[in-house]
């Protein structure tokens, strides 16, 4: 519709914590979630995101923007990519990383995983576990075990950055 | 409390390189069935190769250190490395078989697998040398009746129908005329002869090249030299054998051909000896309108040595550059503008042979 009145199609967002914004229709597309509700005819009102907060929301809509700015070159999509998440610690690529699986953004979910690998690779089994939530279910033995299958895989591991 | 969901933990485990995979075994159980779990470890495979930056891609090589012993020995290279022309030094890489008699060759590589023939194909090595495991193939001439016979081709590759991988060996049959053949299984553990006309005549290069399920070699027709040739392919799942239809222009010419395989297509070297080598690829399989020439590296940046006893070999790298095996040298070409440049090792001057593999998980259990 957008391009036959001439005006570009703005959508109101709406975060789990109430805040709301407003995203041009063909940048907010790039979530398949959101395009499904556009298609649904959710669009004249406010599509809210039950699982994205505020600020995380801001940071997506930040990088929709950006990313559909730039013409259909990839080197440039991911130069751009790569700039966006250079200075976002673990805990906000964690927030974006559950916002693109929610909002199905594949570009950016690809982008955002590979970031978080980037940030892990070298890190403790450790810091791992107290970044990612998990316990440890093995018995110090089992553990033990499983290291020394692969103990070569344990030098170079980089000194807890986070207490 | 953990705060991603399964699938999100598999999206981002699968970027990992092995190292860190075999690490973070350790986390958790859940996340040693993931990591060794065959789904993740195809899709971590999958995600490795399209890396554009080429960051899981390591470039084996053969070495001959004539002191203290004539002796061969492999290291590795970092592709990206040799590409951006940094640090390339070729590192020492774990070997797993310490005292081998004869000379250690690869084969090829296959999902992260490589295939080592040691001692001219007297024994067989199957080696993931990125989560170090590897496994001893059975003798391949273990039954009295096929003692004393010339390997002549072999070949390695993954058969997709019965999700298995294999080694392909074809002997002389000297006296008796003809080729006879055996397959190793590794889900079986164990060789298998089968019925293989072949005539002697697939000698250009032992190496069959692995393209869509099928090994290639080229063959010679009955001519006067190379003039008469073309592809043979030998297909690892059904055993049966086939021709690949080859560039036209080029069934008539006095060239010496050689197969390659760039960016898992198959590829004909046309090596005009002191002139140049044409590079072809059949961009779809099976096709031959879909032959086309994507270079032509004149004569003067080949090196001194004659590249023409050897056979060339390729692989793609970042940003389209396309890597050439030349004799003992690397030429890197760039399409974007056209040229050529040569990278340079550090520390070991002429290596015999190279290969390219792409890190993986597969295991050989």
């Amino acid at each position: 519709m957008a391009a036959e009145t001439g005006t570009p199609t703005t959508l109101t967002l709406k975060s789990n914590d109430d805040e709301l914004f407003s995203v041009a229709e063909s940048a907010a597309i790039l979530s398949v979630t959101i395009r499904n509700m556009v298609e649904d005819g959710c669009a004249g009102g406010v599509i809210p995101l039950d699982n994205v907060d505020g600020k995380t929301l801001a940071s997506v809509i930040t990088y929709m923007n950006g990313i559909s700015a730039i013409p259909a070159d990839e080197e440039k999509k991911k130069s751009y990519r790569d700039k966006f998440l250079s200075d976002k610690d673990f805990e906000t690529l964690a927030d974006m990383v559950l916002a693109a699986n929610y909002l199905n953004m594949s570009c950016l979910m690809d982008a955002v995983s590979a970031k978080i690998a980037q940030v892990m690779e070298k890190k403790s089994v450790g810091w791992v576990r107290r970044k990612f939530g998990i316990e440890n279910d093995y018995t110090p033995e089992e553990e033990a075990a499983v290291k020394e299958e692969h103990k070569w895989t344990f030098e170079g591991v980089e000194t807890d950055d986070d207490n | 409390a953990e705060i991603f969901p399964e699938e999100i933990i598999a999206e981002i485990l699968s970027r990992l390189p092995v190292k860190s995979l075999l690490k973070f075994r350790c986390v958790s159980k859940s996340w040693r069935s993931l990591i060794s779990d065959k789904h993740f470890i195809k899709s971590h495979l999958q995600i490795s190769r399209k890396d554009t930056n080429f960051t899981r891609h390591w470039i084996i090589q053969t070495f001959l250190f004539e002191n203290p012993i004539r002796k061969q020995s492999l290291k590795r290279c970092y592709l990206p490395s040799l590409f951006s022309g940094l640090s390339s030094d070729p590192l020492e890489i774990d070997f797993p078989i310490e005292n081998y008699k004869g000379g250690v060759w690869v084969v090829d590589s296959c999902n992260g697998l490589v295939c080592i023939s040691i001692n001219e194909g007297r024994h067989f090595l199957l080696w993931n040398p990125s989560t170090r495991k590897y496994k001893k193939l059975a003798d391949v001439d273990d039954d009295d009746d096929d003692r004393m016979k010339l390997i002549i081709i072999y070949g390695f590759g993954f058969d997709e129908s019965s999700d298995d991988y294999k080694v392909f060996c074809g002997f002389s049959n000297r006296g008796r005329g003809g080729t006879i053949a055996k397959i190793y299984s590794l889900r079986t553990d164990s060789w298998k002869r089968i019925e293989f006309l072949e005539e002697d005549n697939l000698g250009l290069d032992a190496t069959g090249k692995f393209v869509s399920g099928k090994l290639h070699w080229g063959r010679r027709n009955n001519g006067p030299d190379y003039s008469n040739w073309d592809v043979f392919s030998f297909d690892l799942g059904t055993g049966v054998c086939g021709n690949v239809a080859q560039p036209l222009s080029y069934v008539e010419t006095g060239f010496s051909p050689s197969l390659s395989v760039l960016d898992g297509c198959l590829c004909v070297l046309y090596n005009s000896p002191r002139t140049s080598v044409d590079v072809w690829i059949m961009k779809e399989y099976g096709v031959s309108e879909s032959w086309v020439r994507i270079v032509t590296v004149p004569y003067m940046h080949l090196p001194l040595s004659n590249p023409s006893i050897h056979t060339p070999s390729l692989c793609v790298g970042p940003k389209g550059e396309i890597l050439f095996k030349l004799g003992s040298d690397f030429l890197i070409y760039s399409p974007n503008d056209n040229r050529f440049r040569c990278p340079k090792m550090r520390s070991f001057g002429a290596f015999l042979e190279a290969g390219v593999y792409c890190e993986s998980l597969v295991s050989l259990v």
